[in-house]
C-alpha cells in the first residue's frame, strides 16, 4: 500500500471491532472491516437513489428533472457488459453470490464469497466503472423491470407502505416507487443513463466496503488495479425536497382495496425537523429509536392491551427512519378496524404526553437498542450494509461509537421527542382493506 | 467448529458447537410428534398459547419484559413439520455474557424462562384458558387466511398441497382450518400433554462448552420425566401420481406460476445430492437456465426460480408474468428442463452450479441459523454429514448424474394464479378522507 495513501482506523474497545477507511486517487472511498469469517462481503454502492431525480450540474443554471425509476434502472443496465456478458455469470464463474438493490438515496452492488476473492472483486469495481447502455438492451429490460413494478403492485404490505408515504409527503420524490411506473421507465433512453450515470457514479460519490477475511492492503492492492488512476469530480446540487415539504401530513387518510384477508394498516407521523450535522441526525435516531420502544414494544402496554382485546394480529412492527432529506416514525400491523386501533394509539400517546413517559421503559428500551445494535456485529452482511447505510445516511465516524450515542441519550430528549413529532397534524393512515 | 453431541439427562440430547465467533448464541428446545392435520393444527395454537403467560410470568408482557432484562433475547416457539414429523420447538437467541454490563447470566435467564413456557404455562386445573385458545386460534386463522396476501407464496404452497394429493396424513390448510375452527381448550390441553413428554433434543451454539451448557440445562428440565426417545418417521419420496394441473383466479395485476416435479430421490432416499445440484443447475442461482434464459435472454419474468425440498425430493418452480406470457413462459421452463434431461449442459455451467453450492456450504459457519438449520435436519434423520462431506460428494457428480435425475424427474404439478386486472385496471380507491 502507498505510504502517502490518506487512511484511519476506527475502533471500538467495547465491541472489539475496527475498520480502516482509505480514499483512493480517484476520489472513491474504501473501507475494510476486516472480520473471521469464512466469507467475505462487498459493496461497491453509490450515494444515490430514487430520490435523486431532481438536480443541478455546477455551472448549468437550471435544475433538470429525470423520469422516476431511473436509479433503479441504472442498477438492472449495470450488469450488462459491451461484449454481450452478464456480470452475474461471471460472478457465478468464480462461485461468488451477487446482487444488488436501489433504496431511496443509495444504490449497492454487492457479492458475498469463500474462494477467488480477488476475481470477484475485481469483477464488481469493473462493470460498475464501464456503464454500456443501448437502446435494444433498455427495451429489453423495460420488460423485466415491469413485471417487478407488477409484482410490488401486487404486493397489499407494499402498496400500504407506499399508501403511507403518499399520505406524509406533499411533494417530495420518496412518496414515488423507487422502480418508478410502467410510463416513466418507459421514457427512459441510453443518453439519460449516461448523464446519471456521469453524475452520480463518479468515483467521488462511491464508495467500496469490504467484510470479511481480508485486509485493507489485500483490498487496497485490488481495487487499485481496476479504479481509474484519476477522476474530475463534477460539482452537483441535489434538489432539497425536505425544506420545501410542509410539517403537515400531505392527506390523513389513504385507502385501497386489494386482495387481502384482513385489513393492513401503516401509520406514519412526518418529521421534517431533520438536524443538517450528521451527529445531531444519529442522536435523533437513537433517541426516536428508544422511544419507540417504550411506546411501541411487545413487552409495553399499548401492544399487549390491543393484542389481548384482539384489535390487533400478533405481528405489530414500528421504526424511525431518518436521512438528510426526510424523516418519519411508523406503525404497521394488521387489524379488523384500524381506525379503532389508530384511536387507541393517539389516545395512548396523548396519555403518556400528559402522565408522562417511564424511566423504567426509558433504561429498557435502551439496554434493548445497545444489545439489538451489537447482536449486527455478527454478520458480515448486516455490517457491510449497516455502514454503507451510516455513510449515506448520516457518517461513518460514528458507525462504531453509535453505542456512545444510545449511551448519552437523556430522558429528557426523548421526553421532547415525544412532545414534538407526535402531533395528529403529521400524521397520515395508510389501510388496505379486502375486496369483498 | 465441532459438534458435539452428549446425553444430558433422561432423554435430553445436547448438540453443541463451543466457538467465541459471535457475540450472541443461539439455543433451542425440540420436541416431536407425528404429524397429521390435527396435530398440525393444534402444534400451531398451541406455539401462540404458551407465549401467553405462565405460573411465574402471568402474562405475554411480563414474558417480553423478562426478554428485555436479558438484552433483548428472543424465544420463538414454533409448530413445524419436517416430512411426516411435528415439531415444536423453543428457539432462542441471546447474547453473549461478555456483553452484560450488569453480571447477569443472560443463558441462564433464558433456560429458565423457556422451562417456564414449557412446563409451566398458565394453565386452570389442567386446562388452558378458554378465551386465551380461542383468541391465539382465530390468530392461526387469521394468518392461514392471510396466504392470499401473498400470491407467490401462495401458488407455490397450493403446488406443494396438490402434489401430496395422495397423501391422506399431509395437513392440508383447508383441512387445518377446518380443526382450528373446532379446538377447545380440552383437545388442546390433552395434545400439550402428549407433546410435552417428548424426548427433548437442545442444540446450542456459543461461547460455552457442552458440560456447562448441560450442567444450566439439568437445572431446569431434568425435574420432568419424559416419554420414550422419539423415532423420527423416515421421509420417502412420494411416489408419482397422474399429472395435475389446476388455476384459480384472483384480483391481482400479475400471474403467478408454480410448476412441481418429483426427483424420486432425498434424505435417506438415493443420491440427494445430485437432486441439490439439479436444481441449482435448473433455477436456485443467476447462473441457472431459469434465470439466464426466462428472465435474462426472454425477459419473461423477473423472478423465475426453483426449490429442491430434500425431504420430498421434489423440485418446486416460482415464477410471475404477465398473463399473456403464461404459456410461453410454461413452455420455456419446461424447454430448460429437457436441456438437462438431454445432457445439454456446459462445463462452465456445471463448474458455476457446484462453485455456487460450495459458497452456501462454506458461508454456513458464518450464521449460527445456518449452522443449526444444516445439521438439525440432517441429524434428525440419522445423518452426521457434515457441510464438507455435503461438498465433496457434489463434487465428484457429473453431467450424465445430472441427466439421469432429470430423465427420472416426472413434471407432476402446474399450478396457475391468473391475475384478472387489466393493464388498465387498478385497485380501488376509497374516497380520501381529508376531514375526518
Amino acid at each position: 500500500m502507498n505510504d502517502k495513501l490518506c487512511s484511519r482506523i476506527f475502533e471500538s474497545s467495547f465491541l472489539g471491532e475496527s475498520f480502516t477507511k482509505l480514499t483512493h486517487p480517484c476520489g472513491c472511498d474504501i473501507y475494510v472491516f476486516p472480520k473471521n469469517t469464512s466469507s467475505t462481503y462487498a459493496i461497491f454502492g453509490s450515494r444515490y437513489g430514487s430520490i435523486h431525480n431532481v438536480f443541478k450540474k455546477d455551472g448549468d443554471a437550471d435544475f433538470v428533472s429525470v423520469p422516476d425509476g431511473i436509479a433503479h434502472f441504472l442498477e438492472h443496465k449495470l450488469f450488462t457488459n459491451e461484449d454481450g456478458s452478464d456480470s452475474f455469470e461471471r460472478f457465478s464463474e468464480y462461485g461468488a453470490d451477487a446482487n444488488a438493490y436501489t433504496s431511496f438515496n443509495k444504490t449497492a452492488y454487492l457479492f458475498s464469497c469463500t474462494d477467488r476473492f480477488s476475481s470477484s472483486l475485481g469483477e464488481l469495481i469493473d462493470f460498475v466503472t464501464h456503464p454500456y447502455f443501448t437502446k435494444s438492451s433498455i427495451e429489453s429490460e423495460i420488460g423485466i423491470i415491469s413485471e417487478e413494478i407488477k409484482m410490488y403492485d401486487d404486493n397489499p404490505q407494499d402498496r400500504c407502505f407506499y399508501g403511507m408515504l403518499e399520505g406524509m409527503y406533499h411533494d417530495h420524490s420518496i412518496k414515488r416507487n423507487i422502480c418508478g411506473s410502467e410510463k416513466t421507465i418507459s421514457q427512459i433512453t441510453p443518453e439519460l443513463l449516461y448523464s446519471c450515470y456521469d453524475l452520480f457514479y463518479q468515483p467521488s460519490n462511491l464508495c467500496l466496503i469490504v467484510c470479511g477475511n481480508t485486509s485493507p492492503e489485500e483490498v487496497y492492492r485490488i481495487a487499485d488495479k481496476h479504479l481509474p488512476s484519476f477522476s474530475e469530480k463534477i460539482g452537483v446540487t441535489l434538489a432539497n425536497e425536505n425544506k420545501k415539504e410542509p410539517k403537515e401530513a400531505n392527506k390523513q387518510i389513504t385507502d385501497v382495496k386489494m386482495q387481502v384477508s384482513k385489513p393492513l394498516f401503516n401509520i406514519g407521523f412526518k418529521d421534517t425537523d431533520i438536524p443538517c450535522s450528521s451527529y445531531e441526525r444519529l442522536k435523533k435516531d437513537a433517541a426516536m429509536s428508544i422511544l419507540c420502544e417504550m411506546l411501541f414494544s411487545t413487552s409495553g402496554e399499548l401492544y399487549n392491551s390491543l393484542l389481548s382485546e384482539g384489535s390487533i394480529s400478533p405481528a405489530f412492527s414500528y421504526g424511525y427512519s431518518i436521512t438528510d432529506s426526510f424523516a418519519y416514525c411508523s406503525m404497521a400491523g394488521e387489524a379488523g378496524d384500524p381506525y379503532t386501533v389508530l384511536e387507541k394509539i393517539e389516545a395512548y400517546i396523548e396519555e403518556k404526553k400528559s402522565s408522562g413517559l417511564s424511566e423504567n421503559d426509558f433504561s429498557r428500551g435502551k439496554r434493548v437498542m445497545l444489545a439489538d445494535f451489537i447482536k449486527n456485529f455478527d454478520s458480515s452482511e448486516n455490517i457491510a450494509n449497516n455502514l454503507f447505510s451510516f455513510i449515506c445516511d448520516s457518517s461513518e465516524e460514528y458507525f462504531l461509537s453509535f453505542t456512545d450515542i444510545l449511551n448519552g441519550i437523556e430522558f429528557q430528549d426523548v421526553e421532547k421527542l415525544l412532545a414534538d413529532i407526535f402531533k395528529k397534524e403529521y400524521r397520515t393512515i395508510s389501510i388496505v382493506r379486502p375486496i369483498a | 467448529m465441532n459438534l458435539v453431541r452428549t446425553k444430558v439427562c433422561d432423554n435430553i440430547y445436547l448438540s453443541s458447537i463451543k466457538t467465541d465467533k459471535f457475540k450472541s448464541g443461539i439455543i433451542s428446545f425440540s420436541l416431536f410428534h407425528p404429524t397429521n392435520a390435527e396435530n398440525s393444527a393444534y402444534g400451531a395454537i398451541l406455539s401462540g398459547v404458551l407465549r401467553r403467560g405462565t405460573k411465574k410470568y402471568s402474562d405475554m408482557a411480563k414474558i417480553n419484559l423478562r426478554l428485555d432484562e436479558l438484552y433483548a433475547s428472543s424465544v420463538d416457539i414454533r409448530s413445524t413439520r419436517l416430512g411426516k414429523n411435528l415439531i415444536l420447538s423453543f428457539g432462542a437467541e441471546l447474547l453473549d455474557n461478555r456483553f452484560s454490563t450488569d453480571g447477569t447470566d443472560i443463558l441462564d435467564g433464558v433456560l429458565e424462562l423457556i422451562s417456564e413456557m414449557m412446563f409451566y404455562p398458565k394453565r386452570q386445573d389442567s386446562l388452558f384458558p378458554e378465551p386465551i385458545v380461542r383468541q391465539e386460534a382465530g390468530f392461526v386463522l387469521d394468518s392461514i387466511k392471510s396466504e392470499i396476501n401473498n400470491t407467490r407464496a401462495y401458488a407455490y404452497n397450493r403446488c406443494v398441497e396438490i402434489m401430496k394429493r395422495n397423501d391422506a396424513d399431509f395437513p392440508t390448510l383447508k383441512r387445518v382450518c377446518e380443526i382450528v375452527q373446532n379446538t377447545d381448550t380440552h383437545a388442546l390441553s390433552a395434545f400439550y400433554d402428549r407433546m410435552i413428554s417428548s424426548s427433548i433434543e437442545v442444540f446450542y451454539i456459543g461461547a460455552l462448552d457442552e458440560a456447562e451448557v448441560a450442567k444450566r440445562i439439568i437445572k431446569y428440565f431434568s425435574a420432568h420425566s419424559r416419554g420414550l426417545v422419539y423415532s423420527p418417521i423416515l421421509p420417502c419420496p412420494d411416489a408419482p401420481c397422474d399429472f395435475h394441473k389446476a388455476e384459480e383466479a384472483m384480483p391481482v395485476s400479475q400471474g403467478k406460476l408454480a410448476m412441481g416435479m418429483r426427483t424420486g430421490c432425498g434424505i435417506n432416499h438415493g443420491d440427494y445430492h445430485a437432486g441439490i445440484l439439479l436444481n441449482e443447475l435448473f433455477g436456485a442461482s443467476p447462473a441457472s437456465k431459469l434465470f439466464l434464459n426466462v428472465r435474462e435472454k426472454l425477459s419473461l419474468c423477473y423472478h423465475c426460480s426453483s426449490a429442491f425440498d430434500m425431504v420430498s425430493g421434489n423440485i418446486t418452480v416460482s415464477s410471475g408474468m404477465d398473463i399473456k406470457n403464461r404459456q410461453v413462459a410454461e413452455e420455456e421452463i419446461i424447454r430448460q428442463f429437457e436441456d438437462i434431461r438431454k445432457g445439454n449442459i456446459t462445463d462452465k455451467e456445471i463448474r458455476a452450479a457446484k462453485r455456487s453450492l460450495e459458497n452456501v456450504y462454506k458461508q454456513i459457519y458464518d450464521n449460527p441459523f445456518d449452522i443449526q438449520s444444516f445439521y438439525s435436519t440432517r441429524q434428525f434423520f440419522g445423518s452426521s454429514e457434515t457441510p464438507e462431506e455435503c461438498m465433496s460428494k457434489i463434487s465428484t457428480l457429473t453431467t450424465d448424474d445430472i441427466a439421469d435425475l432429470a430423465q427420472k424427474t416426472v413434471l407432476d404439478t402446474v399450478f396457475f394464479v391468473k391475475g384478472t386486472l387489466t393493464d388498465n385496471e387498478t385497485y380501488e380507491e376509497e374516497e380520501d378522507h381529508e376531514n375526518e
